[in-house]
């Protein structure tokens, strides 16, 4: 299944973004797997999923991880976003979802 | 000084935010900024003119932000002390068995039926000797493996290397005083070496070690070659070689050197002029106090601000909450004040900047559906002590009204924990919380269960909703003078 990584400091604040995309994915029936993980562990992460992941987003709080991420990401030709503040802030799951989904590796 | 600059930057971004806010920089447009695409927003906080001072500050402080974090030093530390963090936690849960249950004086051991459970102590005092007395050991390994990785380093070696180069400069014969003689011993590790005492000792190896085993892997002429023939696994084992004998070599001479010329080892030299001053600065308000001022400038643009100061905070709060809890497992008074659970129970509840404070503040007296919605929202998330919903969402985030409360309040609920514990009416944190753990919950288990440190937290959240509610009131009033100004315009 395609997946859509979401990161940021330890995984947890993001976890809620997440929880609200997974809704609106299930509502409008498309397959990804979204989840939260630690900044630090998405190399990891690529390693073993890297070719199912279609999309990487960040917590703005964690930004500046930005460029390490993108450079982690590029062997797999993965995209990189910051998400947009209020849209986390508010765990606006339906707009993150709709760009995760317009940047998304196809 | 980074601090003095800090505090310029952030007058920076109140001025100006404020003007921002006259030009109708408001929080509830803002909110209502939903349905547009984000490129409009953008031009609209800009308000069409160049870089204001505020967009100055924040690029300037986020720029600081990427090159703390991306400097490789920095990012072997912080991932290295994410990965020990269950090693703590687990020495936590013996800490905490061991007195509470087992314990025959406060624990449930005190009562005859469980009179049974003291004899199973060792099992617990065990668990506690490896892993809190092992934290140097732990990181210097880990820094190894981390600084090799970014260094482009594939295999686990630069670990072993890291702790091959700080055993090599620490002494193994120990001057001991048996009935008023001194005596020799020999070939013993002391524990003042694989506990915190040492940790700066050893992060400064691992980092030295490795950088100059890395440099010298890159050079040709030291690679044994083999012939292609032979598997790579194995061609990479012997490359590494003649790297890690000559580094092993510098940094033993190094250590032999040093106790020649200066008559002091290392270690003494390191813990005396590095980590002794540190620990002291930290375990002061001045120092702890200025140490959450720079984590709540970054949050307030937005940057996760505990990131920015975990290279400091985390060796050193991290080894003297791992201090307390030894002392305490041996039944002796434990010596710091200031430790990560300090930092969490009375300087963090509901997450950075105290936002549980603010949240309540908003459930009696917000006026405003936008605020109370995200109020709502975040409360959840709140009590396990993770805002950025409220910091994102309210937003505190660039909002120069709520930043001032968001930087005060820690500051303030920090000195009132300071000083309950100073005076005794709050029980010294001898146990290892996870940030996670919820209001009250946190100050009773931290203090292995204190009701002053429990009654001194819940005044602390007394204390930041205080604060916060004149700042939410505002917020009230300027929605209102908002919707009269529309009117008159509309």
């Amino acid at each position: 299944m395609k997946r859509i990584i979401l990161a940021c400091s330890a995984g947890m604040s993001t976890s809620i973004v997440v929880s609200k995309m997974k809704e609106e994915a299930k509502k409008r029936g498309e397959a990804y797997e979204i989840y939260a993980i630690p900044g630090e562990t998405i190399e990891e992460e690529l390693q073993l999923y890297g070719n199912d992941v279609v999309a990487i987003l960040l917590g703005p709080q964690v930004r500046f991880m930005k460029a390490e991420a993108e450079s982690q990401a590029k062997p797999y030709g993965i995209p990189v976003e910051v998400m947009d503040t209020l849209l986390y802030g508010t765990a606006n799951g339906a707009k993150i979802l709709d760009r995760a989904l317009q940047i998304a590796k196809k | 000084m980074r601090v003095v600059e800090s505090a310029f930057l952030v007058s920076l971004i109140y001025e100006s935010g404020l003007k921002g806010m006259k030009r109708g920089w408001r929080l509830h447009e803002l909110v209502s900024c939903f349905a547009r695409e984000p490129v409009a927003r953008r031009e609209k906080t800009k308000g069409g003119t160049s870089m204001s001072a505020k967009e100055k500050a924040v690029e300037v402080l986020g720029n600081v932000a990427n090159k703390i974090t991306n400097q490789k030093y920095i990012m072997a530390i912080k991932k290295a002390f994410v990965t020990l963090m269950p090693v703590i936690i687990a020495g936590a849960f013996a800490t905490l068995v061991s007195n509470m249950i087992m314990g025959t004086e406060s624990g449930l051991a005190h009562f005859e039926a469980f009179r049974f459970l003291a004899d199973y102590k060792p099992i617990m005092s065990a668990i506690s000797y490896a892993t809190l007395n092992f934290l140097t050991i732990g990181a210097v390994f880990l820094i190894g493996i981390e600084l090799g990785r970014i260094n482009g380093e594939k295999s686990l070696f630069p670990g072993l290397m890291a702790l091959i180069a700080f055993i090599s400069v620490i002494p193994t014969t120990l001057e001991l005083d048996v009935n008023g003689t001194a005596t020799m011993v020999k070939d013993v590790l002391a524990r003042q070496f694989s506990d915190p005492k040492s940790l700066f000792l050893g992060m400064i190896m691992a980092i030295l070690s490795v950088e100059i085993y890395c440099k010298l892997g890159r050079i040709d002429r030291l690679k044994i070659k083999m012939p292609d023939s032979v598997p790579s696994n194995v061609v990479s084992s012997f490359s590494s070689l003649i790297p890690a004998i000559i580094t092993v070599l510098l940094t033993a001479t190094l250590g032999f050197v040093f106790h020649n010329v200066t008559d002091l080892y290392l270690h003494e030299a390191v813990y005396k002029i590095i980590q002794q001053p540190l620990e002291s600065v930290v375990q002061g308000l001045p120092g702890i106090l200025t140490l959450m001022f720079v984590a709540q400038i970054f949050w307030v643009i937005g940057i996760h601000g505990n990131q920015m100061i975990k290279p400091i905070r985390e060796p050193l709060l991290l080894g003297a909450i791992a201090v307390n809890m030894t002392a305490f497992q041996e039944g002796k008074e434990a010596p710091n004040i200031i430790t990560m659970p300090f930092w969490d129970v009375y300087m963090t509840i509901g997450g950075s900047g105290l936002t549980l404070g603010l949240l309540i503040a908003i459930f009696i007296a917000s006026k405003r559906t936008d605020m109370r919605s995200i109020a709502k929202l975040s409360i959840g998330p709140g009590i396990f002590n993770i805002n950025e919903p409220v910091i994102f969402g309210l937003p505190i985030m660039l909002n120069p009204l709520m930043a001032i409360p968001f930087i005060l309040t820690p500051l303030v609920t920090g000195t009132i924990g300071y000083i309950a514990t100073a005076t005794g009416f709050a029980g010294k944190a001898v146990v290892m919380v996870p940030w996670t753990t919820p209001v009250i919950l946190s100050a009773w288990l931290s203090t292995a269960g204190s009701w002053g440190a429990v009654i001194t937290q819940i005044i602390c959240l007394a204390v930041a909703t205080l604060i916060y509610l004149p700042f939410v009131m505002i917020a009230n009033k300027k929605d209102m003078d908002q919707q009269t100004e529309l009117t008159h315009s509309a």
